[in-house]
């Protein structure tokens, strides 16, 4: 006897078939990951010998006193058996980094790019595990802190802290600092107060305002409001982000009497409404030329004067320069939006010492150097000593003058081009923040009213 | 005691593996084995997939993650949203668009293609160029329209250099027309090959017949080859309709963001590690997707494809 397998047989069986072993690995995975595990927290190495008395060098010392120190060109550091396994950014995550690291200090490196929410998202489901290090923003760092994932990191394991660190991630004098939201330090440490263990160490920091294009535009730009200026309906850009644009809005409006807002990074549901109302107002109008997803599309955006302004990441701004396209990035008077990205270590991960001389490598300035082009600072000073002898965006200046002090600007210059960075010196920027990207006590309602903006 | 050992029968070989010949004799074992591997993998691919998506969506969720407390708190909130259905009946109707645009275009080049072009090999030729650009990424192929469709693209330069506007046309990209224009575009190799061997299949004496018995052509068309094509037309609205449902990146890329449809709203809910309500409008999401194919199947029943 033979049983005639026609269409309908196949789907009708596979389907039940396939819906009950779909339930059962569910159930089989849901049992499993509901298991007690034991996980112990890594074991930290003994805190370096000479480590308090470290300095950093370009040039490669003979007797180097820790694997993540320069190395003489053309030597490999010999196999350690330990593997970094990292991930995070396109910023952060480069091979070219990751081979320097692995020459240095002997490890392997097993990289991932991908995007905040991925990252996040596949910690938190379970793939932590997987991982040494993530390389997160500040703000998404609190997800994984608050499941117990991460490691806190004494202050004497990460050597350059001690002497070369910036008083940004130290004191709640320093220019920049937010007293009411207590960023960054709130986010750097398990206890600001003693400042003993990181939660996050501070790999790279900036600060976020607008790009624009001066031969377009016909002028200088100095004010988030001409995002919403009628004079650039049709051609303004903003981030298609729910937590990050009515920020900025935010700080627009309350600078300029438009909205009574308290705290402009973390608002209240009536703030938020009036920010996504005039939003929407604005959109309706036709301001908007188009609301932009990733990095490519600004570039894109900007380069091809579909739009003549919009809010950038300042590597945004240099690599529309880089084409030849005149594009600088502006001082606005309301102040820049400021952010830091930093390394965590995976609570158990038996790779411990090559995830802390990964935190040092990030630190010991080269790293700093290398990503200061992208118009990244350093929250480690170490990074002076390899930027002091480079020219490699100006002749005239080194490439600390012109991406720390500003070139022959410290403070903004008006006019195209500009010989040294378009928003100034270091001070200059800190000086002028307006918030700190922060996590908001409520993202959900900001999500929901972005999506009534979005669908307006 | 020896064991009976199965002979194969005159004419035939011996069954490469002992024993296999008697499992071949049990035919619902057979089934089984048959369809297992296949069957395994689309229930970890899918399966189980599906079945979280449903039970993450009675969950609750933050930033600290999922919490396994079965509420109907999700479904509550975008039922209550008026914003929800408004994107919800934008789907559809990007949906009705892009099916009728799509429909328009394949199917009077299938037809070409059928019809007017005689030759086998530019047949072939032809047919291959519509998959081509199938070859490159869906990503690659959305991408390229920027640089074509912008205000300083091509089709804009061309236009004012030959006097037809003098202004650029804003409406070619970053605008709703562009996306469903883009869409087209992307989903008309779903259609145009399934038409085009739908057409195919239809006997030539079929057509010679209705001639025969007085048909004019339109008559023919209508009454025996449109019917006839059914099959084709079907298997490519499918594809349209299920891909249409689910697309995010083009309305970003093309449509500036600035109309989006439910896949969108679905991403927007995870970059806030909503997760929950993320899968909640995914549940909506993939029902109205079976309400659509089964209102489909009303009309052609899809098994037969």
């Amino acid at each position: 006897m033979t049983v005639e397998i026609d269409r309908r047989y196949f789907l009708k069986r596979s389907l039940q078939m396939c819906g009950a072993v779909g339930l059962a690995g569910f159930g089989g995975v849901t049992l499993v990951g509901c298991g007690d595990e034991e996980t112990g927290a890594a074991q930290l190495p003994p805190v370096p010998a000479g480590a308090a008395d470290w300095e950093p060098s370009v040039t490669p010392r003979k007797d180097r006193q820790f694997r993540w120190e320069p190395l003489a060109e053309g030597k490999h550091a010999r196999a350690t058996g330990l593997t970094l396994s990292t991930i995070g950014l396109g910023v952060s995550v480069q091979d070219r980094f990751l081979k320097e690291f692995e020459r240095r200090t002997g490890h392997k490196t097993t990289p991932k790019v991908t995007t905040l929410t991925a990252m996040i998202t596949e910690w938190l489901s379970g793939g932590a595990s997987k991982y040494t290090t993530v390389e997160t923003n500040a703000n998404r760092n609190s997800a994984l802190w608050d499941h117990d994932l991460l490691l806190p990191i004494p202050v004497e394991q990460v050597v350059p802290w001690k002497r070369y660190a910036r008083d940004l991630f130290t004191s709640k004098g320093a220019l920049g600092y937010d007293r009411h939201n207590q960023w960054p330090l709130v986010q750097v440490w398990v206890d600001p107060a003693d400042q003993k263990e990181f939660r996050l160490v501070p790999q790279f920091f900036n600060c976020d305002s607008i790009g624009y294009r001066p031969d377009l535009v016909g002028g200088d730009v100095d004010s988030w409001g001409v995002l919403v200026d009628p004079e650039f309906k049709g051609k303004s850009a903003i981030l298609n982000d729910s937590l990050l644009t009515p920020g900025w809005c935010a700080g627009y409006m309350k600078a300029n009497g438009l909205a009574d807002i308290k705290d402009t990074a973390n608002m209240t549901h009536d703030e938020v409404d009036q920010v996504i109302d005039f939003l929407t107002k604005k959109k309706k109008d036709g301001q908007f030329r188009v609301i932009w997803e990733d990095y490519g599309q600004c570039v894109n955006v900007l380069a091809a004067g579909e739009a003549v302004v919009t809010d950038a990441w300042n590597p945004v701004v240099e690599d529309v320069k880089k084409q030849g396209v005149p594009c600088k990035y502006a001082t606005p008077k309301e102040g820049f939006t400021a952010w830091f990205h930093g390394i965590a270590i995976r609570k158990d991960t038996p790779d411990i010492e090559a995830a802390l001389d990964y935190v040092n490598f990030c630190l010991e300035g080269w790293w700093g150097a290398q990503v200061a082009t992208q118009g990244y600072y350093s929250p480690a000073t170490t990074a002076k000593t390899y930027l002091d002898p480079m020219h490699r965006t100006s002749k005239k200046f080194t490439d600390w003058q012109w991406w720390y002090e500003g070139g022959a600007n410290p403070r903004p210059k008006q006019g195209w081009p500009v010989n040294g960075r378009d928003t100034g010196s270091f001070d200059t920027r800190w000086g002028n923040i307006m918030h700190w990207m922060v996590w908001p006590d409520d993202p959900d309602y900001y999500a929901k009213r972005w999506n009534d903006f979005l669908a307006a | 005691m020896n064991k009976a050992v199965d002979l194969p029968a005159v004419g035939q070989r011996a069954w490469p593996i002992p024993g296999l010949q008697r499992l071949a004799r049990k035919p619902r074992v057979t089934t089984f084995l048959l369809i297992l591997p296949g069957t395994l993998w689309q229930a970890v691919l899918v399966g189980v997939s599906l079945v979280s998506v449903v039970l993450f969506s009675f969950w609750s969720s933050g930033f600290a993650g999922l919490q396994a407390d079965y509420t109907l708190d999700n479904y509550k909130e975008i039922f209550t949203d008026r914003t929800f259905w408004d994107t919800a009946l934008w789907t559809l109707e990007v949906v009705g668009f892009v099916l009728a645009g799509v429909v328009l275009i394949a199917y009077p080049a299938a037809y070409f293609l059928w019809r007017v072009v005689k030759s086998n090999t530019l047949k072939t030729v032809l047919l291959l160029l519509t998959i081509v650009p199938f070859w490159t990424s869906y990503l690659t192929r959305t991408i390229t329209w920027i640089p074509m469709f912008g205000r300083n693209g091509a089709i804009n330069e061309a236009l004012q250099g030959i006097g037809i506007i003098n202004q650029p046309l804003d409406v070619l990209l970053y605008s709703s027309e562009a996306m469903i224009f883009a869409l087209w575009f992307l989903f008309i190799v779903f259609m145009i090959g399934p038409i085009f061997f739908s057409m195919s299949r239809i006997d030539e004496d079929v057509i010679a017949a209705a001639a025969v018995h007085g048909a004019r052509p339109w008559r023919t068309f209508v009454h025996v080859i449109l019917p006839l094509t059914k099959p084709g037309l079907m298997a490519g609205a499918l594809f349209v309709v299920v891909l249409t449902m689910a697309e995010f990146f083009t309305e970003r890329a093309i449509g500036g963001a600035q109309n989006p449809m439910l896949a969108g709203f679905i991403l927007r809910q995870v970059d806030i590690l909503n997760f929950a309500e993320g899968s909640a409008i995914s549940v909506v999401l993939i029902l109205m997707t079976l309400v659509l194919v089964g209102v489909m199947m009303r009309f052609f029943d899809l098994r037969k494809i």
